[in-house]
C-alpha cells in the first residue's frame, strides 16, 4: 500500500488509486483480457480445431465385429462356424533387449532379442532362421505368423516382448472337411484393388454354396464402440461414448444329414475309383417335402483347405447337365398315361428294330418282335417301344411335358452354380431328336432335375421345390423354419400310382435286381445314355445312372446315383451300372430313419401280352 | 466457537443486553431512540446468519468434492475392473470356442469311422423294427459279421485345422491307412502264393480272365486262412 495518510480512517467513499496501483491493475485486467481473449480464441472461436482435434486424438473408434452365424445339419451338428484366431505381428524399428518381470524372481530379467527369437521359435513352431527374418528391419508393421490359435497368442503375450503384437482376427472353421464340404460352400472376402486408382480398394464376395446364397442372415451387422481414452489407455469414465452392439449372425439348419452325406459319399467315391470314371454323384431326398438329405460328390472340396478342384467347389448334382438317358422314359409314360394314350398293361407290337421317319431306333439287346406291355417296354428300357407309344404324343405336347417336370428350368435350390439344362424349343427339333427326347438323348439336364421327376412320381403327382435350408434361427435360438412350398401338380395321383407300378417292375422284372432292398419294395430306373466329352463331336463316352424311391407303397426316399464316363466299352456298359449303389444308400438311409418294412409284396405287372414272351 | 450465532437477547455480566457495535452504527442512548433498534438488531442478525450460511456453504462444496472425488475414485477402478472382466469374457469365448471345436472334430463322420474300425466295429447288414404298438416284428435282424468287406474310409480329414483333435484325428487316419496297406499288402501276397500253388496243384492257366480272377479271390483268400 502506498503512502501512510491513505490508511488513516476513511473519511468519505472516494478513494485514490495510486500510480504503482494503477499500473498493476491495468496490467492484471490486461492480462486477465488477453487470457480472456485467448480463452473466447480457443475454446469459442477455435479457428485450427485444437479442441476436435485432441478430442480425436483421445477417442477410439472400435469396431465390434459382428460373430457370423453357424451352418448346422438336420440334427444340429456343425459345418461351419467362426472362430477368434490371431496374427502375430512384430514393430520391427522397436525391437531392441527388454526387461522381463517373472513370479521367481524380484528383479527383472534383461531378455535379448536373440533369446526372443528362440523362445517366439518354439511357440510358432517356425525355424530361428523364419522368425529371425521377420524381426530384422525397420518396417513398423510385419506379420510373423497368421492365423495362430487364441492358446498360442497367449503363450506369445506371455513371452511380455513390447514390439510384438496380437491382431485379432476371425477364420472360419469346417469341422467336418469334405463331408458336404460343397454344399456349406466356403467363406471368402478379400480387399480387391480398384483398377484404375491409387490404393482403393473394394470388397469381392468369393464365397460359394449356403455361405454365399445365405450371406446376409449369416453375416449379421458389425456394432460400433467410441469412447474416450487417457494416455494411459483407460477410458475416461466421464468422457463421451457410444455403444452400437453387434448383431451376431443368424445360424442356417440345412436339411443334410452328415451321417447320409458321409455315406453317401464313402460309395459314390468308392464306385467312381472302381470304374475309372471322370466323377460320380449322388442325391439323397425325402420325396414328401422335397429336403435333400445329401448331395454327395466322387470329390469334394474342403472349404477349410488352401488349394482344390475348381469342379469340386459346387455339387456336379447341380452343376453338370448331361444327356440323362433312358431314365427320361419315366417321364415320357408319366406323360402317355396323363394323356389317356396307354396304360401300365397296354401292348405295343414292338418289332427288333424300329424304322420310323427314315430314323432307326434300336435297343441296347438284340431281340425279336414283341408283344409287349407298358410295363415291359419300360422294365427292359427299350427304345423302340418307348418311341412307340410316346410318339404318340404331338411334337408340342412331347416339349410341353419337358417343360412342365421343370425340364430346362432352375430348381431354385438355394445354392451356387445352378446348371439349367438345354431343352430347345419343339419347332427346331431335327427330326431324329424329336425321338431321342422320349428315351433322354438330344435333352441335356442335371441329376437333380432329373430325381425331380421321380420326386412327383412318388410324391402322389405333386412336384415340390427342392429343399436344402430347413430353418434360420435366430441368436436368442427362434428358429424360423422354411416353409415348404405347396408344389405344383404334374400329373393326377392315379398317373403317379400307374409310373410308381411301372417303375416297380423294372427292379422286379427288368434287369435291375441289384437295385433290390432287402425288406423294402423298391421301384426306380436306370438311365445309360451316350455322351460327348469335352473337346470331342462324337458320342465318345456314357453316363450311367439309377434313380429309384422306396418303400413302393408309401415312397418316403429317393436317392439317384450318376456316373460319368465310366472307363468302359458299349458291350460292357451294363456293368458300369449303379444299382448296387443305389441300393447301399437307399438301405441306409432307410435304416437311419427307422422306416417300417414293406409289409405288402411287390406288384407283379405282366411283361408281355398274354400268351406271348420274349420270343414273340 | 466463532461461528456460534449470538442473539441479541444474551446478556452480559452487567445484565444489560450485548448490543453489537459496528462502526457505523452510532451508540445512542436506549431511550433515545427505541424505535432503532430492531433496525440495529436485525442487521446483527443477519451479519451472524451470513456467516453461519459461509461455513455450510463451504462444508457442502467440501463434502461434493469429496464426493466427486469418491465417485471418480470408484469409476476409475470400476474401469479397470471392466477390462478385466471383459479380458475374462474374451478368454472364455475362446477357450468355449476351443472346446466346442474339439468336440466337432470328433464328431465329423470321416472320423467317427476310423475310431470304430480301429475299435473293431462293424455296421451291421440287416436290421428289424419293432412296432411298439402292436408289438410286430419285422425283419429278420442279424448279427453284424466281420469280413473282408469292412468298408475302409476314404474321405480325408478336414484340412488346415489347428486343434489337438484334428491333430489326433489326422495322426489316427495315417495310422489306419498304414495299417490297411499293410492288410492289403499282406492279402495281396497270400492269395498270390495261393494262386501260385493252386496252379501248380491243377495247372490253372495264367491268362485266366479278369472276372474269373476276382472271383477265384474268395477262394483262395479262404484257403490261405485254411492253412
Amino acid at each position: 500500500m502506498s503512502g501512510t495518510e491513505q490508511n488513516e480512517p476513511v473519511q468519505g467513499i472516494k478513494r485514490t488509486v495510486g500510480r504503482r496501483g494503477f499500473i498493476a491493475g491495468t496490467l492484471g485486467i490486461g492480462g486477465l483480457g488477453v487470457v480472456g481473449l485467448r480463452l473466447a480464441w480457443l475454446q469459442g472461436l477455435d479457428p485450427n480445431g485444437l479442441a476436435d482435434a485432441a478430442k480425436a486424438q483421445r477417442t477410439r473408434k472400435q469396431t465390434i465385429p459382428a460373430l457370423r452365424g453357424e451352418i448346422l445339419d438336420i440334427n444340429g451338428n456343425v459345418l461351419a462356424r467362426s472362430v477368434q484366431r490371431y496374427n502375430i505381428t512384430v514393430d520391427q524399428s522397436a525391437v531392441a533387449n527388454f526387461k522381463r518381470y517373472t513370479e521367481e524372481s524380484r528383479d527383472p530379467v534383461e531378455v535379448t532379442p536373440t533369446e526372443l527369437v528362440y523362445e517366439l521359435a518354439d511357440i510358432l513352431e517356425m525355424s530361428d532362421a523364419d522368425v529371425k527374418a521377420a524381426l530384422d528391419g525397420d518396417l513398423k508393421y510385419k506379420v510373423v505368423k497368421e492365423n495362430v490359435t487364441p492358446a498360442i497368442y497367449n503363450k506369445v503375450d506371455a513371452l511380455g516382448a513390447p514390439y510384438i503384437y496380437g491382431e485379432i482376427l476371425s477364420d472360419r472353421k469346417y469341422p467336418n472337411g469334405q463331408v458336404g464340404g460343397s454344399v456349406v460352400g466356403r467363406f471368402s472376402i478379400i480387399e480387391e484393388a480398384v483398377d484404375g486408382t491409387s490404393g482403393e480398394t473394394r470388397q469381392v464376395n468369393n464365397s460359394v454354396g449356403i455361405e454365399r446364397t445365405m450371406g446376409e442372415h449369416l453375416a449379421g451387422i458389425d456394432g460400433e464402440r467410441i469412447y474416450e481414452i487417457s494416455a494411459d489407455g483407460i477410458r475416461i469414465p466421464i468422457g463421451d461414448e457410444q455403444n452400437t452392439p453387434a448383431q451376431d449372425g443368424k445360424s442356417v439348419r440345412l436339411t443334410i444329414n452328415q451321417d447320409v452325406q458321409y455315406f453317401a459319399q464313402q460309395v459314390v467315391k468308392a464306385r467312381a475309383e472302381e470304374l475309372k470314371a471322370e466323377w460320380g454323384t449322388a442325391i439323397v431326398m425325402d420325396v414328401r417335402d422335397g429336403s435333400i438329405l445329401a448331395l454327395a460328390d466322387s470329390s469334394t472340396m474342403d472349404p477349410g483347405a488352401e488349394r482344390f478342384e475348381l469342379a469340386d467347389m459346387n455339387p456336379r448334382a447341380i452343376t453338370q447337365v448331361f444327356e440323362p438317358g433312358s431314365t427320361e422314359k419315366i417321364l415320357t409314360t408319366a406323360a402317355v398315361f396323363e394323356e389317356g394314350i396307354a396304360e401300365p398293361e397296354t401292348v405295343y407290337d414292338v418289332p427288333a428294330e424300329l424304322e420310323i421317319d427314315q430314323q432307326t431306333i434300336t435297343d441296347p439287346f438284340v431281340h425279336p418282335a414283341q408283344k409287349r406291355t407298358v410295363a415291359g417296354i419300360i422294365a427292359d428300357s427299350m427304345n423302340t417301344g418307348t418311341v412307340m407309344m410316346g410318339s404318340k404324343l404331338t411334337k408340342e405336347q412331347r416339349y410341353n411335358w419337358l417343360k412342365k417336370f421343370g425340364m430346362g428350368e432352375f430348381t431354385g435350390i438355394e445354392l451356387t452354380g445352378e446348371s439349367q439344362g438345354l431343352v430347345s424349343d419343339w419347332r427346331d427339333w431335327d427330326i431324329r431328336q424329336q425321338y431321342t427326347v422320349l428315351f433322354g438323348q438330344g435333352v441335356a439336364q442335371s441329376a437333380l432335375q432329373t430325381s425331380m421327376i421321380f420326386q412327383a412320381v412318388a410324391n402322389k403327382g405333386v412336384m415340390l421345390k427342392p429343399r436344402i435350408i430347413d430353418a434360420v434361427i435366430d441368436t436368442d435360438g427362434t428358429e424360423e423354419v422354411r416353409e415348404i412350398a405347396e408344389g405344383t401338380r404334374v400329373v393326377s395321383e392315379e398317373t403317379a400310382r400307374k409310373t410308381l407300378q411301372v417303375m416297380e417292375a423294372v427292379v422286379y422284372q427288368g434287369g435291375t435286381k441289384g437295385a433290390q432292398i432287402n425288406g423294402y419294395r423298391v421301384a426306380g430306373k436306370t438311365g445309360t445314355a451316350e455322351n460327348v466329352g469335352e473337346g470331342s463331336s462324337t458320342y465318345d463316352g456314357w453316363t450311367t445312372s439309377f434313380v429309384g424311391v422306396a418303400p413302393t407303397e408309401n415312397p418316403r426316399f429317393l436317392v439317384s446315383v450318376t456316373m460319368h464316363r465310366p472307363q468302359t466299352t458299349a458291350s460292357a456298359v451294363g456293368l458300369a451300372n449303379t444299382t448296387a449303389q443305389f441300393a447301399e444308400i437307399m438301405e441306409k438311409t432307410l435304416h437311419i430313419y427307422n422306416v417300417p418294412r414293406s409289409t405288402t409284396e411287390p406288384q407283379e405287372t405282366p411283361k408281355f401280352a398274354e400268351g406271348h414272351d420274349e420270343n414273340g | 466457537m466463532s461461528a456460534e450465532p449470538r442473539f441479541p437477547t444474551s446478556t452480559d455480566e452487567g445484565g444489560q443486553l450485548n448490543k453489537p457495535r459496528l462502526s457505523v452504527v452510532r451508540d445512542e442512548p436506549q431511550e433515545a431512540a427505541p424505535a432503532r433498534r430492531p433496525l440495529s438488531r436485525s442487521r446483527a442478525l443477519r451479519a451472524t446468519s451470513n456467516r453461519w450460511r459461509v461455513f455450510v456453504a463451504l462444508g457442502a462444496m467440501l463434502v461434493a468434492l469429496l464426493a466427486v472425488l469418491v465417485l471418480s475414485i470408484v469409476m476409475a477402478s470400476r474401469q479397470y475392473d471392466l477390462v478385466e472382466l471383459r479380458a475374462q469374457e474374451q478368454a472364455l469365448i475362446q477357450q468355449n470356442e476351443a472346446l466346442a471345436q474339439e468336440i466337432e472334430f470328433h464328431q465329423a463322420p470321416q472320423d467317427l469311422a476310423i475310431r470304430a474300425s480301429q475299435l473293431g466295429l462293424v455296421a451291421a447288414s440287416s436290421q428289424a423294427t419293432l412296432d411298439l404298438q402292436t408289438g410286430e416284428i419285422t425283419g429278420t435282424p442279424l448279427a453284424a459279421v466281420e469280413g473282408e468287406t469292412a468298408t475302409k474310409n476314404l474321405i480325408a480329414p478336414p484340412a488346415l485345422a489347428d486343434t489337438q483333435a484334428y491333430e489326433e484325428a489326422s495322426a489316427r487316419a495315417e495310422e489306419q491307412r498304414k495299417k490297411e496297406e499293410a492288410k492289403a499288402q499282406a492279402s495281396a501276397e497270400a492269395s498270390a502264393r495261393a494262386a501260385a500253388s493252386a496252379s501248380a496243384q491243377a495247372s490253372v492257366p495264367a491268362s485266366a480272365s479278369p472276372t474269373a480272377q476276382t472271383s477265384a479271390q474268395p477262394s483262395a483268400a479262404s484257403s490261405a486262412g485254411g492253412q
